[in-house]
């Protein structure tokens, strides 16, 4: 399954449409999703990603990273970086309530895995999708990057968006980010003047 | 008689393929290393003490055992190589050619030239040819040196073994054919030994030729006794071949213990062997004793008391424990605020033998010293060959462990420590004679613990550092200037200064500090220090202090608004409580310290964006810090004191943040990130160059 994610994410890289069809059937099928909520809507991962959930209970700001990493965890003796899920989409930093939530998720990087949070709104449940009721994203509409989405799944009377974390959390080209902004800083700076 | 096994059937019998099981090749190449590193010992050893019997014998073992073993993984190139250097041994065994510095020389060669055959074994078959073609140039050498040497047995013990795969048939035309017949009765148990007789067989090829095998079957028992794991075959092979019965012997080798085997010489074809096949009868029960070679080949794994082990499985079990001893400080918390006493008597307890936990799962990293040192005798032997000097090598304290990580790096700047005092710190054999020095220099390198820190010296007798050249080289390459007061170590610590190793230090100390500077990096890289004393005619001593491992860290912890930050400790000079004029605006960033002007940087306003001109209500304060010679102030909110901490790498997800060169977990669970005080001051030194670009 890894592996085929890793080759789906390559080929959408190349941009080739026909690949990307590809990618669907791959993951067309039968598969236990986690379910959870960002901002009113309802995303799902794939249960064989998700190594635990922990509930939010504060962590450390990591100085000069871009700002969709919310800081750090311990996370019995190894430091975690917990990403906001919505600032990554939508630009808007995640509120913390008493339902916030860390899932975090197992991805693999140069063949080794690593483990990163994702911080969400609330963990809602484990569903199971069959196959048939996974749909490629729509061209436009999500309001997300497609290739952030492995596919949009058909649960009851709900969309549930699939993530494609491997993607997500292939950071090559979030990490160029994490350069630090100094020009950002100097208008920043100004306006404060 | 039973069915005779054909050639083509022999053909078919490969030996065990290299590429078959990874495991086992990498203990194959692990032990051949080994034997490799004792060969290079034992060999420096005996060009002072050519007359140690003991250090022959083991040099000799450790030289067939590669040969056996390389043959049974079918690395044959290295059995065949090896097995020159190998009968050039038996003969100085038995006294017939002296050993010589130069066939030293020559047999070191032939170690290295093994190690490169090792190197590339695993597509050793496709460069085969060139190595073989070096190898026989060492060959024809090594007959050479130990020829030089004459003695009137030796030719037939010298030859090296040609490479009969070729032409087999050509061999019989020449000068010594000689036939034998050879009786093989394998042993039950010979399977069970795991050891497979059929490539042994097979490598007699290389020999001669093998004219007909008869299977004796006469010893396999009645159905119902009949085990099918153990063998109840036996051989008789007809071969020829211009081989002496040493030779025949030695390649059944593996098997003396697992089977009889007779060797007769049949005299028809050669007129001289009948006496030397007969005594060949006589003498095998006792030749074929098993060696002690042997003995590592088949028993080695279940007799040794080390176990390898993975070094990940190990930092996983550090970090569990690091884990465990934060659980264990809770419980005992729980237990004073509960004030339960039963339960603080048991976290007490607990807490005891976590600690002890802890204690020895760390030293589980722990390596001695001496696996370095010992490889550079040879270094030492090689330069000072080279450069027409005498040096001797003492090392001490090979004992003293270190963390594994840590010597694997510290051996490159052992390395150039020891070039740099044989090429320049130890003077030519002329010139230590006019001094009234004894004519062979002396480099000590020495390990110790000294006060939870490891120290290593390379101390040497040579020349010593010219302070008055240092100095003047200093002020000329602008690293000082002229009107600084310096203490005579202080100078002679400039030879660590990349400004100082550009440029050629003239004379005595010519190129002395030449990647010095590289040096002093890499030794900093371990959060090690390293620094120079000399005295002009006595010697030089290089002291290099390193933590006992690389895991942890000697720091300081401050406070910027919420988070955290450890400052490693020797790069602080002092802390200040910061005052604010009451019309400061914050916009400037730099303080009167004792009348020296110190800038500063506002962390706060660095590390979280906050606007210029935030003035914090609170107090605040000032870690004054210095690293490569630069110095700066950090503003903090909180000054915590002195920690030792567990060094963790930036997650990869973060890549390199500029500033910071490490994580770490804070007693109390906390996260908290290491400063990196040179980037730092460099970061902040840019951010404001580039506000005016």
């Amino acid at each position: 399954m890894a592996e085929a994610l890793e080759q789906n994410v390559t080929s959408i890289e190349k941009g080739e449409g026909e690949e990307s069809k590809k990618r669907l059937r791959s993951i067309q099928k039968d598969q236990q999703v986690l379910t959870f909520e960002l901002d009113q809507e309802t995303f799902g991962v794939e249960i064989l990603k998700v190594k635990e959930l922990i509930e939010y209970s504060g962590m450390t700001k990591v100085p000069m990273v871009p700002d969709y990493i919310r800081g750090v965890i311990n996370l019995r003796g190894s430091v975690v970086p917990v990403v906001d899920l919505l600032y990554l989409f939508s630009r808007r930093k995640s509120e913390i309530t008493k339902k916030s939530c860390i899932v975090i998720v197992e991805s693999l990087r140069e063949g080794e895995a690593i483990y990163t949070g994702l911080l969400v709104d609330t963990v809602n449940e484990v569903i199971d999708v069959s196959a048939r009721d996974i749909e490629p994203p729509p061209a436009f509409g999500t309001n997300l990057k497609t290739d952030f989405i492995l596919g949009m799944a058909k649960v009851q009377e709900e969309i549930i968006i699939l993530l494609n974390i491997e993607y997500l959390l292939s950071f090559d080209e979030l990490s160029s980010l994490s350069q630090f902004d100094f020009h950002g800083l100097y208008e920043e700076a100004k306006k404060t003047e | 008689m039973g069915p005779s096994l054909d050639e083509e059937f022999l053909q078919e019998l490969r030996p065990v393929n290299p590429m078959e099981s990874q495991d086992v090749l990498e203990t194959f190449i692990t032990e051949v290393g080994e034997h490799l590193q004792a060969i290079e010992n034992v060999l420096l050893v005996l060009e002072e003490n050519p007359e140690s019997t003991d250090d022959l014998n083991s040099l000799f073992r450790s030289f067939h055992t590669i040969k056996g073993t390389s043959e049974m993984f079918g690395f044959r190139h290295i059995s065949e190589f090896t097995h020159t250097a190998e009968t050039t041994l038996v003969r100085v065994r038995s006294g017939e050619t002296p050993i010589t510095p130069g066939l030293i020389e020559v047999l070191l060669k032939c170690r290295d030239h093994i190690a490169t055959l090792m190197d590339i074994s695993e597509d050793a078959f496709l460069r085969r040819i060139d190595l073989q073609g070096y190898g026989k140039e060492l060959q024809e050498s090594l007959v050479r040196e130990a020829g030089a040497a004459p003695s009137p047995a030796a030719p037939a013990a010298v030859t090296p073994v040609p490479p009969k795969i070729t032409a087999p048939e050509a061999s019989v035309t020449e000068k010594r054919p000689s036939d034998w017949q050879i009786t093989l009765r394998l042993k039950e148990d010979v399977f069970i030994h795991g050891l497979d007789p059929l490539p042994i067989i097979r490598y007699l090829k290389n020999l001669g030729t093998i004219r007909k095998i008869v299977t004796l079957y006469d010893s396999i028992p009645s159905a119902e006794n009949y085990n099918p794991e153990k063998s109840y075959l036996g051989f008789e092979i007809d071969f020829h071949g211009t081989v002496s019965r040493k030779d025949i012997e030695e390649n059944f080798e593996f098997l003396s213990d697992d089977a009889e085997i007779r060797i007769e010489g049949i005299s028809a074809v050669v007129p001289s062997p009948p006496p030397e096949a007969k005594e060949a009868m006589e003498e095998i029960p006792k030749e074929v004793q098993p060696t002690e070679g042997m003995r590592i080949g088949k028993k080695g794994v279940a007799a040794s008391k080390n176990l390898r082990v993975d070094s990940e499985r190990i930092d996983h079990l550090i970090n569990l424990v690091g884990e465990l001893v934060m659980s264990g400080a809770q419980i005992n918390q729980i237990a004073t605020v509960e004030k339960n006493t039963s339960l603080a008597e048991s976290a007490y307890h607990l807490g005891r033998i976590i600690s002890e936990i802890r204690e020895s799962t760390l030293r589980l990293r722990m390596v001695p010293v001496g696996g370095v040192f010992t490889r550079f005798n040879r270094v030492v032997h090689d330069l000072s060959r080279n450069l027409g000097k005498e040096v001797m090598l003492i090392t001490m304290g090979d004992e003293t462990e270190l963390d594994k990580t840590v010597i694997e790096q510290i051996s490159d700047p052992l390395m150039h420590l020891i070039r740099n005092s044989v090429d320049h710190g130890i003077e030519e054999t002329a010139t230590r004679i006019e001094h009234g020095k004894s004519p062979t220099g002396t480099i000590t390198l020495k390990a110790y613990n000294e006060a939870g820190d490891i120290i290593i010296e390379v101390v040497d007798d040579g020349a010593g550092l010219d302070v008055e050249q240092i100095h003047k080289k200093a002020i000329q390459n602008e690293l000082i200037s002229p009107s600084q007061s310096l203490s005579k170590k202080e100078i002679m610590n400039l030879i660590f200064e990349p400004g100082l190793s550009t440029a050629k230090i003239v004379t005595s100390i010519s190129g002395r500090g030449v990647g010095l500077d590289v040096v002093k990096k890499n030794i900093t890289a371990l959060n090690g220090s390293v620094e120079v004393e000399s005295e002009v005619g006595t010697g030089t001593r290089f002291r290099i202090k390193l933590p006992l491992t690389l895991a942890t860290i000697d720091g300081f912890l401050i406070r910027v608004a919420d988070t955290k930050y450890v400052v490693p400790l020797d790069t602080i000079k002092e802390c200040i409580e910061f005052e604010r004029k009451e019309d400061d605006s914050g916009r400037r960033n730099f303080l009167n310290l004792r009348g020296e002007i110190l800038p500063f940087i506002n962390l706060k306003e660095l590390f979280l964006r906050a606007g210029k001109g935030s003035i914090a209500t609170e107090r605040e304060y000032i870690a004054v810090v210095q690293q490569s010679g630069k110095k700066a102030g950090l503003l903090v909110d909180e000054l915590l004191g002195e920690m030792q901490s567990v060094i963790k790498p930036l997650s990869v997800i973060f890549g390199k943040i500029n500033g910071l060169s490490g994580i770490t977990i804070l007693g109390s669970g906390e996260v908290a990130f290491i400063l990196d005080v040179h980037s730092l001051i460099d970061l902040a030194r840019s951010r404001e160059e580039s506000r005016f670009s």
